[in-house]
């Protein structure tokens, strides 16, 4: 869950049991305050009616009835008058809440119970009013109380999110430009990211001091690699040059001849193979860019050129079943050794008069290229394991030291190319490698 | 020819001037590091200049500056370097260098690239080089009798010019494979590509003349006298 979505669901949560906290106690709140209210007013109304009462007015009421009872229009108030027979309490207020039935409408009254004497004579007075105007007035304040937090809470609620995107915004930027879109040290920008929030300027800070740590680890490699190749392939040279000037020696025996020139075979293998790890190792410390638009039914076209003659030596038709319009970026050196590594296999472990076909689809904006080949095949096993340095593929008579699909290996890894590899024992082998469309 | 060769390797540095003396009868001088280098190269002008850029008392590199500065020079310099960096490549040729070659490389690549540029800096009216009546032109990378272009293919070309520049010299197969194939073809496959190529060849020479010249040295390599 991104941070923006934790702070806003986070922030909705707090202010939902805001307005429930707020909205309860104002509803508690208002219920107190116009019963209070309502109280009041019954002791008023209950004063006025005593005051200035005369026995000609209480008979006046009262006439041959047992009690007097007076209705508003609208049933929201009304007086009753008894005369008791003994005083329960003399002048003690009491306030209930009663269901009346009012003509055949049923109400809920808050009824003020008074007691006196008047003249030797006692009376019960009770004048009730309706509550359900008050509790309508209770439901419209909590309505609209409630629709006001509800409508300022949900604009607080769009501002935050809107604030802590802006406020976050630097730290995307800086994963997006100095993490995502960094895949060697060269191309990482040491320009700061714009921000006044202190923690995004230390990330920022941090990251670019990692950053200098770890080009300055590449370039310690760098000139590690140089150092040993020098100290490699000095040595193989001064070897080289002395069998070659004994070569020269007119002297020299038909099979001391033989032993040096194997011995010169020997240097040769080993100094492709020190060329061959400086190339890994050079990939594999970013020394290559990558930013060449190549063609790549050209690239093979020129390929199956330089490799007439291995094809030739082995009668293998080769199709090359590439779109003329297919451009990939890169480095044309490396993608160059890539495709010649892979061909250069699809011929070593072909049958005589095979076939290899190179051709491509685009799927999922992935151009996806196949090396298929009508040869020795692999088992699962050996599928599996092809892509370990020195793993050769087979067991067959052609020698090879191995490090050609290793070098496969880093340069797809370099240019984001997934590579599979599907086989079958005896019928031959396809190579998939899935590159990435480049964004014009 | 007089040649200097600058290499703080003395095995190396020795093994190449062995070779350059008793094959090509050259005068060899030697520096062993860059102060000796720049003094030499102000004090005598040399014919060939062969520079390895590893030095113990700096870049070889500096040397072909200080050699751009003295005017009037024509010292042809090969670049030796072993530290497989392309940039070396790029920067050696930038600074005037006449060739590259990367360590290690046979000495009969040495030679072919020696005279290759022996002939483009000193003889500039005479590109071709006459075999027998026939000539090979090394700026426009043709091979004609009399007049008559040859049509070959690019490798036959490549195969005959690097034997005609190592004239005389049995030049071996592996050498051969690696200069036309480079590292195309794996050290130990008996690949007997050159064999065929060479077979094509003498069948088109032979169409104009005889082809004795053009041997075989059976379990060795090939070689082509003049």
């Amino acid at each position: 869950m991104k941070l923006s979505n934790k702070i806003a669901l986070y922030n909705s949560l707090t202010k939902i049991v805001i307005i429930l906290v707020l909205s309860f106690v104002i509803y508690v709140f208002t219920d107190g305050i116009s019963n209070y209210h309502l109280q009041e007013r019954l002791v008023d109304k209950g004063k006025k009616f005593m005051s200035g009462l005369t026995q000609d007015h209480i008979d006046d009421l009262i006439q041959s009835q047992v009690n007097f009872t007076d209705y508003n229009i609208l049933k929201e108030e009304f007086i009753i008058l008894t005369p008791i027979r003994k005083v329960i309490n003399v002048n003690h207020d009491n306030f209930t809440k009663q269901t009346r039935e009012i003509e055949g409408e049923v109400h809920e009254y808050l009824v003020y119970t008074y007691y006196f004497r008047f003249n030797h004579h006692n009376y019960r007075l009770e004048i009730g009013e309706t509550m359900s105007v008050l509790a309508q007035l209770e439901k419209s304040i909590w309505l609209f109380t409630f629709l006001v937090l509800f409508i300022s809470v949900a604009v607080t609620l769009i501002i935050d999110i809107a604030f802590t995107n802006r406020l976050l915004r630097p730290f995307y930027n800086i994963v997006d430009k100095k993490l995502n879109k960094i895949h060697d040290p060269l191309s990482f920008s040491y320009v700061p990211e714009k921000t006044n929030t202190e923690d995004f300027v230390l990330l920022d800070k941090s990251l670019m001091q990692l950053m200098e740590k770890v080009s300055k680890q590449l370039d310690v490699e760098k000139q590690f690699t140089s150092n040993v190749s020098h100290e490699l392939l000095t040595p193989i040279s001064t070897l080289s040059t002395r069998f070659e000037n004994l070569l020269n020696d007119e002297s020299l025996s038909a099979a001391a001849f033989k032993k040096i020139n194997d011995s010169l075979l020997t240097l040769t293998f080993i100094k492709r193979t020190i060329k061959d790890l400086l190339l890994i190792a050079k990939i594999e410390n970013g020394q290559y860019e990558k930013f060449e638009e190549i063609n790549l039914a050209n690239l093979v076209g020129e390929i199956e050129m330089e490799m007439e003659d291995l094809l030739a030596s082995k009668d293998i038709h080769f199709h090359n079943m590439l779109a003329k319009d297919i451009h990939i970026k890169g480095n044309s050196t490396l993608i160059h050794i890539l495709f010649a590594n892979l061909i250069k296999n699809a011929i070593k472990y072909n049958k005589r008069q095979g076939t290899i076909k190179i051709s491509n689809e685009i799927k999922d904006g992935n151009i996806i290229l196949f090396f298929e080949d009508s040869g020795i095949g692999m088992t699962e096993e050996a599928v599996q394991r092809i892509f370990n340095r020195y793993e050769r593929f087979s067991t067959s008579p052609e020698e090879g030291h191995g490090l050609g699909l290793a070098i496969v290996k880093s340069i797809a890894v370099f240019h984001a190319v997934d590579i599979h590899v599907s086989s079958i024992l005896h019928e031959g082998t396809t190579i998939e490698l899935s590159v990435p469309i480049p964004h014009s | 020819m007089k040649i200097l060769i600058i290499e703080d390797q003395k095995d190396l540095a020795l093994e190449i001037a062995e070779f350059l003396f008793t094959e090509e009868g050259c005068i060899i001088d030697h520096a062993w590091k860059k102060s000796s280098a720049l003094e030499k190269i102000n004090e005598v002008e040399y014919d060939f200049i062969l520079l390895d850029i590893t030095l113990p008392d700096g870049n070889g590199l500096e040397v072909l500056k200080e050699l751009k500065r003295i005017k009037n020079r024509k010292d042809a310099v090969i670049v030796l370097s072993a530290r497989g960096a392309t940039d070396d490549r790029i920067v050696g040729l930038e600074l005037g260098a006449d060739d590259y070659l990367p360590k290690p490389f046979s000495l009969a690549e040495l030679r072919a690239r020696i005279h290759a540029i022996l002939r483009r800096k000193h003889q500039l009216n005479d590109n071709n080089i006459m075999v027998h009546g026939f000539s090979l032109n090394i700026q426009q990378r043709t091979f004609s009798y009399e007049d008559q272009e040859l049509n070959l293919t690019k490798k036959e070309y490549e195969i005959l010019n690097y034997l005609i520049l190592n004239k005389n010299k049995v030049v071996a197969r592996m050498s051969l494979t690696e200069h036309v194939w480079g590292d195309l073809y794996d050290a130990y496959a008996d690949s007997n590509f050159v064999d065929v190529h060479i077979k094509n060849l003498r069948t088109k020479l032979r169409n104009y003349a005889k082809v004795d010249w053009f041997e075989t040295v059976r379990g060795m390599g090939y070689r082509i006298k003049i």
